[in-house]
Order: structure tokens, then sequence, then C-alpha cells
């Protein structure tokens, strides 16, 4: 599962998107699970570069009360 | 001269008035020590994803700015005063102003906001050629109303729009999220 995802091409560095929007809820939660947590890279098959920004960016959309620390969970 | 962008919530219990008094207030600390206002954003009032001092909602308000950096403990010291603040964030500001322009409309493919007006355009204009003059004035003011309110599409829109529009990415969605919750299991068994 991993060396399929491994030949993904972050989708970021094929469309040219250097500046992520923290304050864009939608970005946020496409990268992060049910729970709030942040999803690996291995999973989403972004570069490093884009991986450092996207966390970056959720966790100053966390200080701003746009997407949530953590969230229950439905167990 | 750098750039900044500060982004800040305010308590949306009161009237507009006074909302946008202190958005105001905010512009004139920035412009009053030398600095250049170049992006403004109200993005109005949201949800807030925790309560917050015991509030839900909050009016949230967004400003790029160039100035010297003396303005940066200025503005911290205006917001510390004013307990209409309730929470703000100054970071520096490393993107670029168009793709700012360009990413108020982020993930929204160009194709699909394209397609709907074309279509209504070729309809509109087939319903012209058939009917007589008098009705072609009002033909034209309803299609102009659609056309200017499809392509506009709002940045944080709410969540049952969200469930309807982008089903490519729904379907994404639904792939990560699986693949996470399989991932998640694993984890929890291992520990």
């Amino acid at each position: 599962m991993a060396m399929v995802k491994g030949k993904k091409i972050c989708r970021f560095c094929e469309n040219n998107i250097n500046y992520i929007n923290y304050k864009d809820e939608r970005i946020l939660r496409r990268f992060t699970n049910e729970r709030g947590k942040i999803i690996p890279r291995r999973i989403t098959g972004n570069c490093a570069r884009h991986q450092r920004k996207i966390t970056n960016a959720i966790k100053r959309g966390r200080i701003l009360a746009i997407i949530a620390f953590e969230s229950e969970s439905f167990r | 001269m750098r750039t900044y962008e500060t982004t800040f919530i305010i308590n949306p219990q009161t009237d507009d008035v006074t909302i946008e008094r202190h958005i105001g207030d905010v512009a004139d600390v920035i412009t009053k020590n030398n600095g250049k206002i170049v992006h403004e954003d109200k993005m109005g009032t949201r949800r807030l994803a925790y309560p917050i001092q015991g509030l839900t909602q909050g009016y949230y308000a967004s400003f790029i700015f160039e100035a010297p950096s003396e303005v940066l403990p200025l503005l911290d010291r205006h917001y510390k005063l004013n307990e209409m603040y309730i929470r703000n964030l100054t970071v520096r500001f490393d993107g670029k102003l168009e793709e700012i322009i360009q990413q108020e409309n982020p993930f929204v493919k160009p194709s699909v906001n394209k397609v709907v007006p074309a279509e209504k355009a070729v309809k509109v204009e087939t319903k012209i050629e058939t009917e007589k003059e008098e009705k072609t004035s009002h033909s034209h003011e309803n299609t102009e109303e659609p056309t200017k309110e499809t392509p506009v599409v709002e940045p944080l829109p709410e969540e049952n729009q969200e469930k309807t529009e982008d089903t490519k990415e729904n379907i994404e969605e639904k792939r990560e999220s699986q693949e996470t919750s399989e991932t998640n299991y694993d984890e929890e068994d291992q520990l």
C-alpha cells in the first residue's frame, strides 16, 4: 500500500501551488483525519516540502479555531 | 518594510457598526505608523471549532500589509487592551498576492465555473432568437444575475453545501478517510 502510493505525484507540485492558506478550512480538513490528527505523508502522497507547509498551516488553523485540536471519537 | 498578515476574531454579539469600527481601528494602527494595507479580507461570522470564552461563533477578518517591524508590538498592545478581540495571530507573509487572489476559490476546478455560464449563455441565445424584442430585455437581466453569482464561490461554504459539490473530492476524501481509519485500527491494536 505504501509502495503504490509512493508513485503518486504531490498534488501541490503538480499545480505549482507554493502558498497554503491557513484560513481555508477545506484544504486543512483534507489532510486531517476524523480525530483531527494530521495524516502522514506516506498516505497523502505529498512531497516533504509541502507536507511541512501543510503541518504549519494546520497548526496555525488550530490556534485560530478554524479546525479543532482534537475531535471526539465515536468509540 | 516587510509583509505581514494579521487575522483576528471579534465577538459577534454586537452591532455591525461596532464590528466595523474595531476593524477600522486595526487598520488605523497600521496606517498611522508608515504601514500600507495591501489586501483586506472580511470572512464574516463563522462557527468556531472549539468554544472560546464561552462563545461558539466569531467574526473573522484579516489584513495583509507592509510595514516596518515597529508596528508589531503596537498591534499586540492594541489587541491586548480591547476585550472585543477574542483571538489574534500576526505572521510573516511568505506567499504572493497573485496566488491568494487565485486561491480565493481554492480547489474549485476552473472547468466547473466555465461550464455553467457557457451553458446558460447558449440557452439564452437560443431563447433570444426565438423570442420577441420585448422579452430580450428581460432575458438579458435574468441571465446577467446567475452568471455573476455562479463563478463567485464562497471560500468558506457551509458544511451541507460541501457534501453536494465536488463529488470527485468527496471520493478522494472517502478513500483517504478509509485508509486512515484502517491505519488507526492497526496502531490501536499494536498499542
